[in-house]
């Protein structure tokens, strides 16, 4: 139980373009923000309509909306201080997931949470509660957007889908639990325009995931805690 | 599944600063809203004046955070007891939250805009994770921990995590909770919406006219085994797909999330003894949930709505609810639903209008949110 296997993923960053987020009607799109669009995105290139309908969702972001909450905080100082209604309510964390759901006729299980460095660590953890209650895969979504002005630290976004199941299947990838780990290795150095990312270690994880890529014994998935224990996973290969 | 223990319970909103101040006030039928002009010209359910965060947390320090700090208070001790029984490594934190500290970038944002030094950290004020971390440390906590973040209905959905936390082995206890404090920016958002409520908000009213916003925090510690008057029976999760900010209006989404919490907890509707229902006040949300509620209990089941009286807490709003009727299934009594009466005639439910003696086994509350997330939580005596 303590693997779940990688049986399809799909790593969106700027330099590929704006996301075309074919997943979301035109119309829906256009109302979307980046992140909703991103999410949209990588969704739609890991799984298809009929796919997603089996899945749990598990959206983990540790801004969330941040843009559009930017926006609206530059409305209440302008003019007569109104906000929009529609960009009010695409300001919660789970807006990404809600578009989603909306596109795609999702009903199951669907959540997003948010944990700062550690939102890898919580996506991973509900992705195995989820599995061991029954869900027969779970869709593991992680995206933050760049951080905008005038808040700090910048940072560029990205966006990172997961279809885990607790069944390895031909070319699926094992990544097993290893839990708390003391004196865990350091990460790989990510792009410097994402090292202010919290979900930096999901970047890792896609890398340590892509065709050809050496097994990994111990990967962090967030940085040391006061006691210099993290929470880590090993990313073995399956025929 | 297993009905895991609420071995401690607390609640901190404008009723009161603890669990037995706020649900005596309940029962009362007082109520915590107030006309205040400190946030904006209309009705709140504000907390009483917080206090500063002790030192070795003041880098924290934030309304959202010493909320949280004030209901926390009311189970350190037996979290205390929790970490020396199960390690500290094996107590998990988990905690819906919808605003985080907005508050704290929203009063630094002009001093962000013109580059003057201001004391504004993004992942020590504004980041949700600075609840987490609050609570971690008080509570001396080790085990993982983040929030859900699914608007008003991420403290219900909190418990459903922490079930699975609990059943995974992941965990020996969770501490699971809700915390949210009031913000100019979902003020004006729900005012642009055209959501809010001149007066004190009216659930399940004829003449209601939207929600109050309050603001608040409560925890409840769940335990792999322990002795406790309720337990966590089962959790129900669904997802409307239907509109980002209006329920699906024939309820469907909301009877799927009951459903599903009474399947979990191996139960028949005719075995709840009453419902907190989610009940904002709004025309459409209240209409769509006594549709779902009519459907599933008919007549049978009383209905009592606390936001007329705490305000809508938002993402605290789940938690705030499920130990409410922990409490009322302790006390054999449940409040009234301030502000209900009259009643919409249209709606073929019980709704509680004064305080009521009753005698039940279990209690089930529900939430609703925006992205139409849905949550219904059953609790039950032990």
């Amino acid at each position: 139980m303590s693997t779940l296997y990688v049986q399809a993923w799909s790593l969106w960053t700027a330099e590929q373009g704006p996301p075309r987020a074919e997943l979301l009607p035109p119309a829906q799109r256009r109302r979307c923000s980046l992140l909703s669009r991103m999410v949209a995105e990588v969704v739609g290139a890991t799984v298809d309509a009929a796919a997603l309908a089996r899945h749990a969702i598990v959206c983990g972001t540790g801004y969330g909306e941040i843009a559009t909450t930017v926006e609206l905080l530059a409305m209440m100082r302008e003019g007569d201080g109104l906000l929009s209604p529609i960009r009010f309510a695409g300001s919660v964390h789970n807006a990404p997931a809600g578009q989603l759901a909306i596109a795609a006729g999702h009903r199951g299980r669907s959540t997003t949470v948010s944990a700062g460095a550690h939102t890898v660590v919580a996506v991973w953890l509900e992705a195995m509660g989820l599995l061991a209650a029954g869900s027969d895969a779970v869709l593991a979504v992680l995206a933050d957007e760049p951080m905008p002005a005038p808040l700090q630290p910048r940072h560029d976004g990205f966006a990172l889908a997961l279809s885990l199941s607790r069944q390895a299947t031909a070319g699926s990838v094992g990544v097993r639990w290893l839990g708390s780990r003391r004196d865990a290795p350091a990460a790989a150095r990510v792009p410097a325009a994402l090292q202010a990312n919290p979900l930096q270690s999901a970047w890792s994880l896609a890398q340590a995931l892509a065709p050809g890529a050496a097994p990994q014994p111990c990967l962090r998935l967030e940085p040391d805690d006061e006691r210099g224990h993290a929470h880590c996973v090993a990313v073995e290969r399956h025929a | 599944m297993a009905r895991y223990p609420i071995t401690a319970l607390s609640l901190s909103n404008a009723l009161g600063d603890d669990a037995g101040a706020v649900i005596e006030a309940l029962l009362a039928g007082r109520s915590g809203l107030s006309d205040r002009t400190a946030f904006a010209p209309r009705w709140v359910g504000a907390c009483s004046e917080l206090d500063p965060l002790p030192a070795a947390l003041a880098d924290r320090d934030t309304r959202q955070t010493r909320i949280a700090a004030r209901a926390f208070a009311g189970i350190a001790p037996a979290v205390a007891r929790a970490t020396t029984r199960w390690g500290a490594s094996r107590v998990a934190v988990i905690i819906g939250t919808s605003t985080g500290g907005i508050g704290a970038t929203e009063a630094a944002f002009e001093s962000l805009l013109g580059g003057t030094k201001v004391d504004f950290d993004l992942r020590r004020h504004h980041a949700m994770q600075a609840t987490v971390e609050v609570v971690r440390q008080l509570a001396g906590a080790r085990g993982p921990g983040w929030c859900i973040s699914t608007a008003c209905s991420s403290s219900a959905k909190a418990f459903g995590s922490a079930q699975r936390l609990l059943d995974a082995d992941l965990a020996d206890a969770v501490i699971v909770g809700g915390v949210d404090s009031l913000c100019e920016l979902t003020l004006r958002g729900f005012a642009a919406l055209e959501l809010v409520a001149p007066g004190p908000c009216r659930p399940f009213a004829h003449a209601r006219e939207g929600i109050t916003i309050g603001e608040g925090g409560a925890f409840a510690l769940l335990e792999r085994r322990g002795d406790a008057a309720v337990r966590l029976c089962g959790v129900g999760e669904s997802v409307d797909a239907y509109h980002m900010s209006s329920p699906q209006p024939d309820g469907s989404g909301a009877a799927a999330a009951m459903t599903a919490a009474l399947q979990a907890a191996g139960l028949e509707p005719a075995q709840i003894g009453f419902v907190n229902a989610h009940g904002t006040g709004t025309a459409a949300g209240d209409a769509a949930e006594a549709l779902a509620l009519a459907q599933l209990f008919g007549r049978n089941t009383p209905v009592v709505a606390t936001k007329g009286a705490t305000g809508h807490l938002l993402g605290a709003a789940g938690a705030t609810e499920v130990i409410l009727c922990a409490l009322s299934l302790e006390r054999g009594r449940v409040p009234g639903s301030l502000g209900a009466t009259p009643i919409d005639p249209s709606f073929a439910i019980d709704v509680v209008e004064s305080p009521r003696a009753i005698e039940c086994d279990h209690a089930l509350s529900s939430s609703f949110a925006f992205g139409g997330s849905n949550a219904a939580v059953v609790v039950g005596v032990a």
